[in-house]
């Protein structure tokens, strides 16, 4: 799954917005299910990540990647409507028609303003991307590992489960009675995507000192590519008044392609590399303790 | 002919009304015996806190003393105020200006930098806060037992709630102050037909008992 460095977040918008292929070349490969895992798609963990960079992208930037002029403080709504463009789903056929008052999932008048991410029969980019997984998974079982199996056999059942997603998602922040912690809304992902501002268009690279400490360091059971992939984004991402970062394990591993990172190379790391505080499922904050020079270049 | 048309018409609102008025005290009374547990936002304080590394820096337990003194109807009207201005939405210049507005004691002014950092969703602490306050001071009105405007026959069941005798369960006391109470519409062993008739087999079983026993079951209704 691996084409750009995990630095550079324009590329990975693209990954949640352009039009996937889909294609095996082993058991082993999971590639078809883009820049997501089994674990997200069955139980849609990491999405704070993916909506957050989607909100970016629509705040920030034109549709080529340059900056967007402006106030991005303005865009909030625009940013909303696209998020909402980008989640939609049509009711189930026999599906109760809802309220005017009730959150709705379909939000197919909103192809004209963002026809690359909502058809006009209310299908958004993500549901399509589901579909189109299941579909593969369908036509090539005997091809895909059989781990993945269970996403089209549950098709059904994980559109019904996204529905409640997108609802949930819509609820207004401060609200009162909303039951249950750490649920994520729009108004969160807008409110980081302002925070944290444009998307970086450019990959960090690693210095030659640092792509020989991590060939020394870096355990013989764990891939380089995976040590380099933590350092690139350690360093893109590490803010200025502390040295610990915050890895969201759960995308990172959707970039890897793999769930390994989480099972079994964070804990063969060892500590003098990369030392972590284990915080929520999906979640780390760690260290890593290199001479913290970069380069970027543009890709 | 139906032994409804029997009954007498005008008693109908009354003892519907007394039904009503015994069901909504028993919802009262569980709701002041178990209280929903409050929705502390306190755990996504403390996470916003390590992921900023800021965990030994602030003590979530004094930044929730820090509103202590402040009562509930002006906890409300920051709550609102968050979300009519969208404080999350806000710039960071008129994020302070927000905070001097609504949080105006100088206590305050040395935590105006945690609450305008909105890095790792920290728009999030002072929301969390005051929804928390918020939620608890709503909860506390709810789990009251008397309100103002009660009516006999509510504080009468809620005050045999109140005085009951140890080991008496409440809905035994309630049952007997609201036989009380029905007596005074329609003698008990009428007011069966009429609570039948509403298809309310549960309150006759509740509260009229003991003359359904009696009128029904022992030979009182020949």
């Amino acid at each position: 799954m691996i084409q750009e460095s995990i630095t550079n977040e324009w590329a990975e918008f693209l990954a949640y917005t352009k039009e996937p292929t889909y294609a095996v070349r082993n058991k082993k490969d999971n590639g078809f299910l883009g820049r997501f895992t089994m674990d997200m798609l069955m139980e849609n963990y990491g999405f704070a990540r993916i909506l957050t960079v989607l909100a970016r992208g629509y705040l920030f930037h034109n549709p080529d990647g340059t900056p967007k002029g402006g106030d991005p403080y303005e865009r909030t709504d625009d940013a909303r409507r696209a998020l909402c463009a980008w989640c939609s789903i049509p009711d189930r056929k026999n599906a109760t028609p809802r309220a005017e008052w009730q959150f709705k999932t379909d939000f197919r008048e909103l192809h004209g303003e963002f026809h690359e991410l909502v058809e006009a029969d209310g299908c958004g980019w993500y549901v399509r991307h589901l579909r189109g997984i299941s579909n593969f998974i369908s036509t090539n079982r005997d091809k895909v590992s059989k781990a993945t199996h269970k996403l089209a056999d549950n098709i059904e059942k994980l559109e019904d489960a996204w529905r409640k997603k997108v609802i949930q998602y819509q609820i207004p922040i401060f609200s009162a009675g909303t039951k249950g912690d750490l649920i994520l809304r729009f108004d969160d992902v807008i409110a980081d995507a302002l925070e944290l501002g444009a998307l970086r268009t450019e990959s960090i690279r690693l210095t030659d000192e640092q792509e020989q400490w991590l060939a020394e360091v870096t355990p013989s059971k764990v891939p380089l590519h995976v040590s380099r992939t933590l350092l690139g984004y350690y360093l893109a991402n590490k803010p200025a008044d502390s040295d610990w970062c915050v890895l969201p394990v759960t995308n990172v591993e959707a970039y890897l392609g793999s769930s390994a990172l989480s099972r079994m190379y964070l804990k063969w790391l060892p500590e003098a590399v990369l030392e972590r505080k284990q915080m929520d499922a999906g979640v780390c904050i760690y260290k890593m303790t290199v001479a913290t020079t970069v380069t970027t270049i543009c890709h | 002919m139906d032994w409804k048309d029997n009954l007498d018409p005008s008693l109908f609102p009354p003892i519907r009304e007394l039904i009503d008025t015994y069901d909504h005290c028993l919802r009262r009374i569980r709701s002041h015996k178990h209280p929903t547990p409050g929705n502390s936002k306190r755990r996504d304080i403390d996470r916003i806190l390590t992921m900023r590394d800021q965990e030994n820096t602030y003590d979530t337990d004094s930044l929730y003393a820090l509103f202590t003194g402040i009562d509930a109807a002006r906890i409300k009207t920051v709550r609102d105020a968050l979300r009519a201005e969208q404080w999350h939405f806000l710039k960071p210049k008129e994020r302070l200006s927000f905070l001097q507005e609504y949080l105006p004691e100088e206590a305050f002014r040395a935590y105006d930098g945690l609450f305008s950092d909105f890095r790792m969703g920290g728009y999030r602490v002072l929301g969390d806060i005051i929804c928390d306050i918020d939620d608890a001071d709503r909860q506390a009105d709810k789990a009251k037992l008397h309100y103002k405007h009660d009516t006999t026959e509510m504080t009468a069941m809620i005050d045999a709630y109140h005085i009951r005798l140890p080991g008496v369960d409440y809905r035994e006391a309630v049952a007997t102050a609201c036989r009380l109470c029905l007596a005074k519409i329609t003698p008990p062993f009428q007011a069966i037909r009429y609570a039948e008739a509403m298809d309310r087999r549960d309150f006759i079983f509740d509260v009229l008992l003991e003359e359904a026993d009696f009128y029904l079951i022992g030979g009182g209704n020949g």
